[in-house]
């Protein structure tokens, strides 16, 4: 991880109006909405949603812009590149999605209603976390296609595993159905926490195909940003 | 070969094609370059010679052949520690001020975070951008302003081998000398730079080598200060009033210059008063013919080049020597 690809990461992110304004539709809203519901509820996912917000396009917006050129020119490893990406990535989304939570906890303390603390700290975890996870995946998308076109494979992909899970259950095919949902789980990685708070039990499949897509998202945006060939002279 | 003992670029046998294979973009280049050595690629558009600085800087994966610099592997991070790099297409993050900017660029190449600001600031003065041009936007910067602050960060660091890529490109006359005096300078600190560039005229001022890279492969190579052995063509100017010695019988004013050419080696091109061209063999051709065409009792005023002695690479159906 490199601070310094972190730091422009993050700075290259907030100067985009666009960004911007999605970072506020997805902000503000449910703090409203945690405040007329006097509950938590609605801020639960804030940090997967920030991290979607903010690292779309980290790598394919460098690809198609021409930047690589000159910072691959420097002592920068593509591995730490990729991983400082996801990093950054991660770490936007995590603190967002926890400010959002402390802000609408404010919010519901102003109003008389007072949280259950091992709710509040299992959503701050559920919120560190899963910035991270969404980030992964949208790194390795990334390294697939240039400018925003991560996005555009994101929702295709939950589109397919959609439709897959639909042909699944009308041919009732178990195997497509569980595919569908390891994919889905894959393209939406979140490690549910609800037994900290008394829900469930912790299932170790879980948390290990949390931390497994994680893991597979960034080798596999590592090992194509390894292979990609930087260059204009072939356009 | 240890590092130290080998050439600070070395390409060998080097193919590349894109599109599935279906464009030869290098085919079969294989180039040396000498630690110091100022080299200069010149060629036509869609030469290769972007694909060439490309395989050295490691960006590209040639499909054969190799490339190693310093003894290293292109993309080795230690070669990289002190390489400068000026891409023809200069694509910087326009939100940051130039001083942002070249800061970035200093902790990308790990230099001491400790003199960061002095060095950055040193590095916008060298490159003739004042301290309120580096507190500016990137976004507002002017062409020749971002051609002088790309090469700011190039620069920075001391690199022991710089590559630039089309550096005068949008570059103002003072710039342009500004560029020159840099490479002087980087030259005689025994840096090793290879300047990829349309511009033949500083090519052949700044370069003590030049290679001309055409349709993928290495058409010709050759020492522009030793040039003293390359075929020119000459362009003599006669005083327009000035009068000419008395002419043989029939004899035109052509025909004249054309056996004074043909005494002393050289050959007549053509004459439109008051110019005469002529092409010679080499340097001492051309003292020949002008001590000829004064010994005849021309009126001769001025001399000079009718093309720098790159230009003639270009020509159709030129001849070149490798």
């Amino acid at each position: 991880m490199n601070p310094t690809l972190m730091l422009n990461f993050t700075r290259n992110r907030v100067q985009s109006p666009m960004r911007l304004m999605l970072f506020f539709l997805a902000f503000v809203p449910p703090i409203v909405m945690a405040l007329i519901a006097r509950s938590l509820q609605p801020v639960n996912a804030g940090s997967g949603v920030f991290a979607l917000i903010f690292t779309a396009g980290a790598i394919g917006q460098d690809v198609s812009s021409g930047v690589l050129q000159l910072m691959f020119a420097r002592p920068v490893a593509r591995r730490e590149y990729v991983l400082s990406r996801w990093a950054a990535g991660g770490l936007i989304g995590a603190v967002l999605g926890i400010a959002q939570l402390l802000l609408a906890t404010l919010v519901i303390l102003s109003r008389g209603a007072t949280p259950d603390p091992s709710t509040l700290l299992r959503l701050l975890l559920e919120n560190a976390l899963g910035g991270f996870g969404t980030a992964a995946v949208m790194v390795m998308l990334s390294t697939f296609v240039n400018g925003l076109g991560d996005v555009a494979l994101w929702v295709f992909g939950l589109m397919s595993t959609q439709i897959l899970s639909m042909a699944a259950m009308a041919k009732q095919w178990d195997w497509l159905r569980k595919a569908s949902d390891e994919l889905r789980a894959f393209l939406q990685p979140e490690l549910p926490l609800g037994w900290m708070s008394g829900v469930g039990s912790a299932d170790a499949a879980v948390i290990i195909r949390f931390f497994l897509a994680i893991a597979l998202s960034l080798a596999i945006a590592v090992t194509v940003m390894q292979r990609k060939e930087l260059s204009y002279a072939a356009d | 070969m240890s590092s130290a003992e080998a050439p600070a670029l070395l390409v060998e046998n080097v193919v590349k094609t894109y599109r599935g294979g279906t464009v030869r973009a290098l085919d079969g280049v294989s180039l040396s370059v000498e630690r110091g050595e100022t080299l200069g690629i010149i060629g036509p558009n869609g030469a290769g010679k972007t694909t060439l600085l490309g395989c050295l800087l490691g960006f590209l994966r040639p499909d054969s052949g190799t490339v190693t610099v310093d003894g290293h592997a292109p993309d080795d991070l230690a070669v990289r520690a002190y390489t400068g790099y000026l891409p023809e297409r200069l694509v910087l993050d326009r939100w940051m001020s130039g001083t942002e900017f070249l800061e970035y660029h200093h902790a990308l190449a790990k230099l001491d975070a400790a003199t960061r600001a002095a060095d950055c600031a040193a590095a916008l003065e060298r490159v003739g951008l004042d301290r309120a041009a580096g507190l500016q936007r990137i976004g507002k910067y002017s062409r020749g302003m971002l051609q002088r602050l790309g090469l700011a960060q190039a620069l920075l660091g001391s690199p022991k081998l710089l590559f630039l890529d089309e550096p005068i490109s949008g570059v103002d006359p003072a710039g342009v000398l500004l560029f020159r005096k840099l490479l002087a300078e980087m030259s005689s600190q025994g840096v090793t730079i290879l300047v990829n560039s349309h511009q033949l005229a500083e090519v052949e001022r700044v370069c003590s080598r030049v290679v001309f890279v055409k349709k993928g492969r290495i058409e010709a190579m050759e020492t522009v200060r030793a040039g003293a052995a390359s075929a020119r063509v000459l362009r003599a100017r006669f005083a327009a009033h000035a009068p000419w010695p008395p002419p043989r019988e029939g004899e035109t004013p052509s025909a004249l210059l054309a056996r004074i050419a043909t005494e002393c080696d050289a050959t007549w091109l053509e004459y439109t008063a008051p110019d005469a061209r002529f092409r010679v063999n080499d340097d001492l051709g051309a003292t020949r013919l002008l001590s000829a065409l004064l010994a005849a009792g021309l009126p001769l005023i001025e001399a000079a080049p009718d093309e720098g002695r790159l230009e003639r690479l270009f020509a159709p159906g030129a001849e070149v020597r490798s």
